[in-house]
């Protein structure tokens, strides 16, 4: 297979993560075909039968029992992946709580697809931000590179937490299609990342079982220590980020700036689009407007505090939305007011939604739109839909 | 961050069970509820005698043939003759019919019959219990059925024969070629060797009258249907013509009778196939005369299919119309011309035959036949046993529930009662006689077994097909002029493995499944039986669902429910 060998190779967002999960010499992979994520659950399968990859691969029946399987095996103490995309995750999403709350370092690859109907194979960001209530770290990556990348992280973070890990990608403009990838020497990513030694596991010279019925007072106390791990996660996942930063030379945070400092209006934006964003921004500047980008990388935990340092003297937030929760708006917007509200300095906070179900967005609608925030043409209740057919 | 939440000082981070979760009884959660029971399988419903196929099949699977032959016994003390000639209502009813073809439960039965024939295995002669004496006229299957679970009561037993050997209808009946000699012999002296007395050659109204039957406690009539029915046809009373049962008679008397090259057979019964199996090997062409069609003939349907692979013609849907001597002759016998005419059917009444008309002027012949043989069934021949007064107005015999006659004590069963039926039948009779005569002596209200039939709903899913075990037979060649006996029966091997192949239907046998899927480990696996936790079984319904045997019910609990004011 093309890429796994370290170097520099031109390669698709499915095969960046296939290689990520061998380079984390992941032990158990439970996962069922869906459209755009089904390469990586087929090369790895392949891999696996091949005996290139010293992982046990267990065919299921759907996504509901992948996230099974997978629970199952992360309980005996494997490194466990899976990877899956819209419905799947949707069939999935009882078991994303069970999880959670199972405290098991799972990694999940979701390549992000519009939910149906109408049928559409094409991105958006609902599939997972709909499931930001799960009790998933959900990182949510721009390139390929960080996709790779961001699968090692993810078991650094998640081991040490004790909480599942989504990696989510653009499905189409980053699963599809093909870029420069740096692959690490696997003793690099061995040094990063080594074996998981976990705090509690399944075992049967010692019977018991897990997550069995628990009193209301016992419950909301391990409630609270997966809130608490939630905020203790921000720093771990910044110090790995740095942490990868010094090994491998691409530093990562919870959020990105671009062109923020010192910056009037931000655009707010996750995943793949912020690559046509980021020209959208640097077209304005030419024109001597003051705005700059702030990427969301980490959707949870939410970084309220590093969002609150970063717009300190902005005035406007155009927050641009690949989501929606339809009856309140932009998905990503909400988070944003969440996080902001009650800030001393409060940003107007604009809302726009793009790009579902594929729908092409252009640097040029960006422009527009950001104009159109700049001259507070927008209505600040409701979000502003752009693109499509009109 | 600030928390209202007091964390204790080294907390899990997820809970974790190392007790069981016994406390909880989720049975309260039930509304239906499981229960194992044991039902009486199809194959013993089927089987008049209520032989106990299902049982004696699992202990010859385990190699417990004696075992097996002492509960094949219990109903029935003819196996090796039944294992040959029954009609085997058993394995018409074998739920593997819904698989496959059915168990061959006669040939197993037959298998050990032969076995405790072979091996001189003999039951333990009973003890006479009572003071009373019964009298049993006649020796078919009907008369030494009675006999024999009388004699096993603790009754003595007196049987009075017409002819100069026991037997009745086995004996001279049924073609060697179906039922040895040597086999009828043997299982009826061991009958007999229990304690029964044989009198040969005693006829009810010829050698012997009622009156001289008075001192016994009770008298069974089991005399069966010893008259061959008429044709009602012009021609009948010819030379050359005989009844099935006179042919079949001289068949099986030493001197053998000479049909001639061409015998017709009228009539789609036992006695018709036997005849012209019979005549087949006497050397003469037989064809058989049948006004219905192969699926109606009540014959056994084994003995059907050899009849015709052993070359016996048939001409279905015709009924004989007039028999004529016709001018040639052979052998210095003047040969017969069958008048024959089509027939067809008229429209079946629910549950009955439908009727047969006759076609007109479809007339047709056969000419140059040597013999005919009439074998439309057989009656009774009451007015010879002095018993007219047993009948009621409608020319039937008035029988209680329990096969009493209006005279008291005086019971009368096998094909006497019932009509022409078959050899199990008459065994169940006679079976069915002696308890009641034993209710009747004893004044008691002795139990009547009473059956939970089966439902029949097994999960094939845990049945795979294994093909019926095959019989050795004599070869055609071998068939064609001697009267060996044509099915050898099964090898041990064979015997074996075919009562491997019965499911064992209503019946746990321990197959571990409800203990393997129950999500409630509910299943409690005892040493002899499986039993239910009704603490914790919440009532799923899977138990029931797998039983590859259909021996657990879902049934509705009852909760009281008490409520508070």
């Amino acid at each position: 297979m093309a890429g796994l060998e370290a170097g520099a190779h031109v390669i698709e967002g499915n095969t960046a993560a296939v290689i990520a999960a061998a380079l984390a010499r992941v032990q158990v992979i439970a996962a069922y075909p869906i459209t755009p994520s089904s390469p990586i659950v087929e090369s790895l399968s392949d891999l696996c039968a091949q005996g290139k990859l010293q992982a046990r691969f267990i065919p299921v029946e759907s996504e509901h029992s992948a996230m099974a399987a997978c629970i199952g095996a992360s309980m005996t103490g494997c490194r466990t992946f899976t990877a899956t995309s819209s419905q799947g995750l949707a069939l999935m999403h009882e078991l994303l709580h069970w999880a959670a709350g199972g405290r098991l370092p799972i990694v999940l690859v979701n390549v992000n697809r519009a939910l149906a109907p109408p049928w559409t194979i094409f991105c958006d960001q609902s599939d997972s931000f709909s499931q930001r209530d799960t009790g998933w770290i959900q990182i949510y990556c721009e390139t390929a590179q960080e996709v790779l990348d961001s699968i090692l992280q993810a078991y650094r973070i998640s081991e040490k937490i004790l909480l599942p890990c989504m990696v989510n990608m653009d499905g189409f403009y980053l699963s599809h299609t093909a870029e420069p990838v740096e692959v690490p020497d696997i003793e690099e990513a061995d040094r990063f990342l080594p074996g998981w030694e976990p705090r509690f596991q399944l075992d049967v010279a010692v019977p018991g079982a897990f997550g069995g019925g628990t009193a209301p007072a016992p419950y909301m106390e391990f409630r609270h220590q997966l809130q608490n791990s939630m905020e203790q996660a921000k720093d771990w996942i910044a110090e790995v980020g740095n942490e990868f930063g010094r090994q491998f030379g691409r530093p990562y945070g919870l959020i990105e700036l671009y062109r923020a400092e010192p910056a009037t209006l931000l655009v707010v934006i996750s995943g793949s689009v912020t690559g046509t964003a980021r020209e959208a921004v640097d077209r304005l500047r030419d024109r001597g407007i003051p705005v700059g980008l702030l990427r969301v990388r980490v959707l949870r935990p939410f970084p309220t505090e590093e969002v609150r340092r970063a717009v300190s003297g902005v005035e406007t937030l155009l927050v641009l939305d690949r989501a929606v929760s339809y009856g309140q708006g932009g998905t990503l917007a909400q988070e944003l007011k969440s996080a902001l509200y009650g800030h001393h300095r409060m940003p107007h906070i604009f809302s726009g939604v793009m790009g579902l179900g594929g729908a092409p967005v252009s640097r040029e609608m960006i422009e527009e739109t950001i104009l159109m925030a700049w001259e507070k043409k927008l209505d600040s209740c409701r979000s502003l839909w752009f693109g499509g057919t009109k | 961050m600030t928390s209202g939440i007091e964390s204790a000082q080294n907390p899990p981070l997820i809970a974790l069970s190392t007790g069981t979760m016994d406390w909880n009884r989720t049975g309260t959660w039930r509304t239906l509820k499981p229960i194992f029971q044991t039902f009486t399988p199809s194959c013993e419903l089927g089987c008049p005698t209520g032989g106990e196929m299902r049982e004696i099949a699992g202990l010859l699977a385990s190699e417990h043939l004696r075992e097996a032959w002492e509960i094949l016994m219990v109903n029935n003390p003819l196996p090796a003759v039944c294992g040959r000639v029954c009609n085997h209502p058993c394995e018409e009813a074998c739920t593997r019919k819904e698989l496959e073809e059915p168990v061959s439960l006669r040939g197993i039965e037959r298998y050990l019959g032969d076995q405790a024939l072979k091996n001189n295995w003999q039951l333990l002669r009973p003890t006479r219990l009572w003071p009373e004496h019964v009298a049993i006229i006649g020796s078919g299957p009907a008369g030494l059925a009675c006999a024999f679970h009388l004699c096993r009561l603790g009754y003595g037993v007196t049987i009075f024969e017409a002819r100069k050997a026991p037997g009745g209808l086995l004996h001279y009946g049924i073609p060697e070629y179906r039922l040895p000699r040597d086999i009828l012999a043997g299982e009826i002296s061991h009958i007999l060797s229990l304690g029964i007395e044989l009198q040969l050659q005693k006829s009810l109204g010829r050698d012997l009258r009622m009156q001289d039957l008075q001192g016994f406690g009770a008298i069974f009539l089991a005399t069966g249907l010893n008259r061959s029915r008429r044709l009602h046809i012009p021609g009948e009373s010819l030379p050359g013509i005989l009844s099935g049962l006179e042919f079949l008679d001289s068949v099986n008397s030493n001197h053998r009778p000479h049909p001639g090259k061409h015998v017709v057979v009228i009539g789609g019964g036992n006695t018709a196939i036997d005849a012209a199996r019979s005549a087949l090997r006497l050397g003469a062409r037989t064809q058989v005369v049948y006004r219905r069609t192969r699926k109606e003939m009540p014959a056994i349907r084994e003995e059907v299919d050899a009849a015709k692979s052993e070359g016996v013609e048939f001409t279905f849907l015709t009924a004989p119309v007039a028999i004529e001597q016709a001018e040639a002759t052979e052998d210095g016998r003047p040969l017969l011309r069958l008048h024959c005419r089509r027939t067809r059917f008229g429209t079946a009444e629910a549950g009955s035959r439908p009727q047969v008309f006759s076609i007109p002027c479809s007339d047709f012949f056969i000419d140059g036949i040597t013999s005919i043989i009439a074998a439309v069934g057989e009656e009774p021949n009451l007015e010879d046993l002095d018993l007219r007064r047993l009948q009621g107005n409608v020319g039937k015999l008035m029988l209680s529930a329990d096969q009493e006659s209006m005279i008291p004590n005086l019971f009368v069963g096998g094909d006497l009662a019932s009509g022409a039926e078959t050899v199990v039948s008459a065994l169940a009779s006679g079976k069915q006689v002696a308890w009641a005569i034993h209710r009747r002596l004893r004044d008691q209200n002795e139990k009547i077994r009473t059956e939970t039939p089966w439902s029949g709903k097994i999960n094939s899913f845990y049945f795979p097909t294994v093909p019926r075990s095959i019989n050795v037979s004599l070869s055609l060649r071998q068939r064609e002029s001697s009267f060996t006996e044509v099915n050898q029966g099964f090898s041990h091997e064979s015997a074996v493995q075919e009562s491997r192949r019965c499911l064992s239907c209503g019946l746990c046998t321990r197959c571990e499944i409800c203990w393997v899927f129950c999500p409630d480990r509910a299943v409690e696996k005892e040493k002899d039986v499986y039993r239910i936790d009704y603490e914790h079984c919440k009532g799923c319904g899977i138990c029931a669902v797998e039983c590859p045997r259909g021996v657990i019910t879902l049934v509705e609990e009852h909760v009281s429910v008490s409520r508070e004011s």
